[in-house]
């Protein structure tokens, strides 16, 4: 019998052979992304995290970008940063730290000066300073949760050392993505906090896939070599894993394209959080499943020695 | 067809007729409205636009003016018994509250600790100061009680909030306590959030206050007139706010005018006040600004007085429904505001429907094309799926947001995973040499192991960022729990009923996938 297929029967990709390189790579995308967390310093935050005054605008007849840091000259409000907010749709976002009302009012002023009526203010956000700062730690602490949550169903549902895979990869994916993420220029706010988490979720769904998989295999034949095992795992499951997570990649891909400025950011995050999640699964999971397992077989043996020789 | 089969036809056919039931709201709002099991999905402030605001209600200020109004009866009872307090001062260090009472001489002191441990149980003796000649007592007030004023100071700003935005007539305002002594604000619809803020944010603190006469020795405290010069008043308040009963705007000889109504109380109070001081200025001050200081000709009977001072009616209008809806026993400081236009709100709306169309169709075609017969099943289930999302997302009553659409579209790509694994393993299955039903049965009982490993723990991320998150955030999470929720049961459950009930045949095969 023969069906559609993506892949053939017979792939039997070393991927673990390959760990090596995989590594490496994943080791140098995850230095980059904390030297640009660093790097960024506060201004990586959006006003849901760093407060201040966001103020979103669109120019009915047209405009640049240009034409509204005049117009705030000529306010007297020069310290405001003006971004176009989306390509092609003359809407810009105007920032200004602090949260008191007269920075936005002298902005609104401003913007009602030049621009008249041609100029409609779609969004106004002020978030004092107090709120994001509490904001920042909810988020660092729902994500910390959230690993430890899986560290323990995974731990419960599998072993410790698939446990420390799932979560060791989950944090990859989190880094790179937030990395990939800012170096697209795009700021942390309080959907990127859905977003990480939603990868999360993603990701480890992902990764378990692959570890149902050789949990099934290790119940069938008792004494096996795990790295063969795991590497026809990884090989087995992967039409499931490419079919997913393309079609999981569209679907986010559809919402960036076409979902409008509003959640363009969340969509970005969720694109490049499912490629991670998808590479990671394959290089970065299973390898440290089998280091973990090797070192606490080491370690175990390294005991028994211990005591036979006490 | 077996009964076991019949069975799951019919449990089947339920749940449909129960999302069509919790969904028959959205279809038609006249037919199923009040009394109907669930309501219209309702759409986030992000997607209808609208006023969101935040406020933490200052609550030690609450503490302190409760003090400051035990201090006035105190020294007004005190009068009576011929007693005099010079001053009094409330103090507030770091969470220790302290009222002093400045009295003239020592031989006084035991009449004021007499009349506290008699009538004023709350406050507690700490001291006795001297400032030369004159003796300063003071008292505080346990942490308890102070933590008492606090929590009914945010229940009772709530009270007052709710009143005041009743006045702006917006179909469903949400007002929310947020943690100890935050207030969230929701508006939806409203455009204009400066007029809110000074109706919601004004504390309305109305006092009637005489001006000194010159040359008198009567204590005396420094408000502001409507140009920010400094204007002496007396200590002593004679009315404050909790005498009005009503107030409406009036405009008599084009001069606009607030014109309170007192209640029965109020209304001798004023009469009283009026008759005994004729000939002299009654301040009439709102929030520490004196509005207008006008001569009491005669004694004011029939319970009514009236604010001028040079309004313009906008706002005469806001200060009545701020004086109707009584004052805030704290001030409120806004900690986050948002507005979000209407047309951007119905932008998002449209873009978010074409995303998920423009991804649902994708998948569904690749679907089809890859596991043919089967890949329609997919399909099925797919649109099920959206069906079985809205219906739960009514039945609950939750918010749609922007960022719950996007979950609604990551949800289509994510149960579509359920369905990849089912057909990969029944392809094993079949590979390995099995019949049809068998590679059914076991495609899907091992299938299921990992999907309900797997949706666990997203579900478990998804109930993480429902505690955590906030506004649209939470209507992510959500939606995404939900989509959990029904991916399970139309993978497991309606997937398999297909399978069992359909053929599914290719030619010179068993089953098309």
């Amino acid at each position: 019998m023969s069906f559609m297929k993506l892949i053939p029967d017979t792939a039997n990709i070393d991927f673990l052979g390959k760990g090596k390189y995989a590594i490496v790579l994943s080791i140098i995308m995850v230095i980059g992304s904390f030297y640009i967390w660093f790097a960024r310093g506060e201004s990586k935050y959006g006003v849901d995290y760093l407060g201040g005054t966001e103020i979103v605008i669109k120019l009915t007849e047209g405009g640049t970008s240009q034409d509204i840091r005049d117009a705030l000259k000529d306010g007297g409000v020069a310290s405001a940063s003006v971004q176009a907010f989306e390509k092609g749709s003359h809407e810009y976002s105007i920032k200004v730290g602090g949260s008191d009302d007269a920075n936005k009012k002298s902005i609104l002023d401003a913007v009602k000066a030049k621009f008249a009526d041609k100029a409609t203010i779609e969004r106004t956000d002020v978030v004092g300073p107090t709120i994001g700062q509490e904001l920042r730690a909810k988020a660092l602490v729902a994500v910390l949760f959230g690993l430890l949550g899986i560290l323990i169903y995974v731990s419960v549902r599998f072993e410790l050392a698939f446990a420390v895979g799932a979560v060791v990869a989950l944090f990859h994916d989190v880094v790179v993505a937030t990395g990939v993420y800012l170096l697209c220029g795009r700021e942390i706010n309080a959907s990127t906090l859905a977003a990480v988490l939603t990868i999360v979720g993603y990701s480890v769904n992902d990764t378990i896939i692959i570890f149902d998989r050789v949990r099934e295999e290790i119940l069938k034949s008792k004494r096996v070599d795990i790295v063969p095992l795991i590497n026809r795992c990884i090989n087995v499951t992967l039409p499931r894993t490419i079919i997913t997570s393309l079609l999981t990649f569209i679907s986010a891909l559809a919402l960036l394209i076409y979902g409008g400025g509003a959640i363009a950011d969340l969509s970005l995050y969720l694109v490049i959080g499912i490629l991670a999640g998808t590479y990671s699964t394959i290089f970065i999971a299973s390898p440290v499943v089998i280091a973990w397992d090797s070192w606490s077989r080491k370690r175990e043996e390294a005991k028994k020695a211990a005591r036979a020789s006490a | 067809m077996s009964p076991e089969i019949k069975k799951r036809l019919i449990i089947f056919a339920i749940t449909i007729l129960a999302a069509a039931v919790f969904l028959a709201p959205n279809i038609s709002k006249e037919t199923f409205k009040d009394g109907w099991i669930s309501k219209p999905l309702s759409l986030g402030l992000d997607l209808v636009g609208g006023v969101h605001l935040v406020y933490e209600v200052q609550t030690k200020e609450a503490v302190k003016s409760r003090l400051q109004s035990i201090a006035n009866s105190i020294k007004s009872e005190l009068r009576k018994d011929k007693v005099a307090i010079l001053r009094t001062k409330v103090s507030d260090n770091n969470g220790v509250y302290q009222l002093e009472l400045t009295l003239v001489s020592d031989r006084q002191v035991e009449t004021l600790k007499t009349k506290v441990t008699d009538d004023y149980r709350d406050l507690m003796f700490l001291d006795v100061k001297h400032e030369g000649e004159r003796p300063k007592v003071v008292y505080t007030i346990s942490e308890a009680n102070a933590g008492k004023i606090q929590e009914e100071s945010v229940i009772q700003a709530i009270e007052t909030l709710r009143n005041r935005v009743d006045q702006f007539g917006v179909a469903e305002p949400l007002i929310q306590r947020a943690g100890n002594d935050r207030i969230v604000l929701q508006m939806p619809g409203l455009k204009d959030i400066e007029a809110v803020k000074r109706v919601v944010g004004s504390v309305a603190k109305l006092e009637f206050r005489l001006l000194p006469t010159p040359g008198s020795s009567v204590p005396t405290t420094n408000v502001k007139d409507k140009d920010g010069q400094i204007v002496q008043v007396e200590d002593e308040v004679l009315m404050n706010g909790d005498a009005v009963s009503d107030a409406r705007v009036q405009v008599i000889n084009g001069q606009v005018e607030v014109s309170l109504s007192l209640n029965s109380e109020g209304g001798k109070l004023f009469r009283q006040i009026t008759g005994s001081n004729v000939g002299r200025n009654l301040s009439i001050i709102l929030d520490n600004t004196v509005h207008s200081s006008p001569r009491i000709n005669e004694a004011i009977g029939g319970g009514r007085a009236s604010i001028s001072g040079g309004f313009a009616f906008e706002e005469a209008r806001e200060l009545a429904v701020v004086l109707r809806a009584g004052a805030l026993p704290a001030p409120l400081k806004a900690m986050e505001e948002r507005t979000v236009g209407p047309t951007l709100g119905a932008e998002s709306i449209r873009k978010g429907i074409t995303a998920i169309l423009i991804g649902a169709s994708f998948v569904m075609i690749f679907m089809v094309i890859y596991y043919k017969k089967s890949g329609s099943i997919a399909v099925v289930t797919l649109l099920l799926n959206l069906i079985f999302m809205l219906a739960l997302l009514s039945a609950f009553g939750a918010t749609l947001t922007l960022p719950g659409l996007a979950g609604l579209a990551l949800t289509i790509g994510m149960a579509v995973d359920a369905n990849v694994l089912i057909f990969e393993r029944i392809r094993e299955e079949v590979t390995n040499g099995s019949t049809r039903d068998a590679a059914v049965t076991v495609g899907y009982q091992k299938a299921m192991v990992a999907i309900v490993d797997a949706n666990i723990t997203t579900l478990l991320t998804g109930m993480l960022l429902y505690y955590f998150g906030t506004g649209p955030i939470r209507g992510f999470a959500v939606t995404l729990s939900i989509g959990i929720m029904t991916t399970l049961y139309c993978a497991s459950f309606v997937g398999r009923l297909m399978f069992d009930v359909l053929p599914l045949r290719a030619k010179g095969k068993e089953i098309s996938i």
